[in-house]
């Protein structure tokens, strides 16, 4: 019984040693935000080629009073009617 | 835009400033499951207001370090800063990892693993499991325990 469960915990930990990662690269380019349309971008750079991201989050909570305040993707037709109308 | 459809992504404005639900300070994009995978890339504009300038360049986010996070299907996860890259750019590069619940490397797991079985086998061998120490000291050193 102990053996087997340290066997199982050794596997276990092999496993996670092997986990898989991925390189997303991000970058913000242009003059101003305000009238550059592809301003941000994200670029799934390498994977095992079974990955997915499914969510990506930006933060400006670290500096207080700063927020986004419209949003588009013009190359998707994508204007958030709740999020300002670019 | 590279790899997605317009159906695979929406939006979450997280953390409204001030309590204006149009001024979140975070936000967020979901992708569809299997959309948005190796050589897939998307592009889009945003406004900011009070973030290290306005007119904020590209520099901004980078000079503001601002974290982006990102969540992979699966359970991984990385997160960020932007960095300045060269004038009016910014880029974060963002590595995703599972969680590694214990952080004990292989080799030395392994080598742990190995002396446990080898200690409970000998001490099965001489007959010293679930015995008190006073025997231990006696099989081992041939002296009773003072």
């Amino acid at each position: 019984m102990m053996k087997r469960t340290l066997v199982a915990g050794i596997v276990a930990l092999c496993i996670a040693g092997q986990a898989s990662a991925a390189v997303i690269f991000a970058d913000t380019t242009g003059q101003d935000n305000f009238t550059t349309a592809n301003f941000y971008g994200i670029n799934f750079l390498s994977g095992s080629g079974t990955e997915y991201i499914q969510s990506a989050t930006y933060n400006l909570l670290g500096h207080p009073g700063a927020f986004f305040d419209s949003m588009a993707m013009p190359a998707m037709g994508i204007r958030p009617s709740q999020f300002w109308a670019r | 835009m590279t790899g997605l459809a317009a159906g695979d992504v929406t939006f979450a404005l997280l953390d409204p400033v001030n309590g204006v639900p149009s001024h979140p300070g975070r936000l967020q994009f979901n992708f569809a499951p299997g959309s948005f995978g190796v050589g897939d890339s998307i592009r889009f504009a945003a406004d900011t207001d009070y973030l290290v300038s306005d007119p904020a360049s590209g520099t901004v986010f980078g000079q503001g370090s601002v974290p982006l996070s990102i969540s992979m299907y699966g359970g991984a996860f990385g997160e960020a800063n932007f960095f300045v890259v060269a004038a009016t750019w910014s880029g974060a590069v963002i590595n995703t990892a599972a969680v590694v619940p214990v952080p004990v490397p292989v080799p030395g797991a392994l080598m742990l693993g190995g002396i446990g079985v080898s200690l409970v086998g000998y001490l099965r061998r001489r007959g010293l499991m679930g015995q008190p120490l006073t025997m231990w000291r006696e099989t081992l050193w041939g002296q009773p325990l003072r």
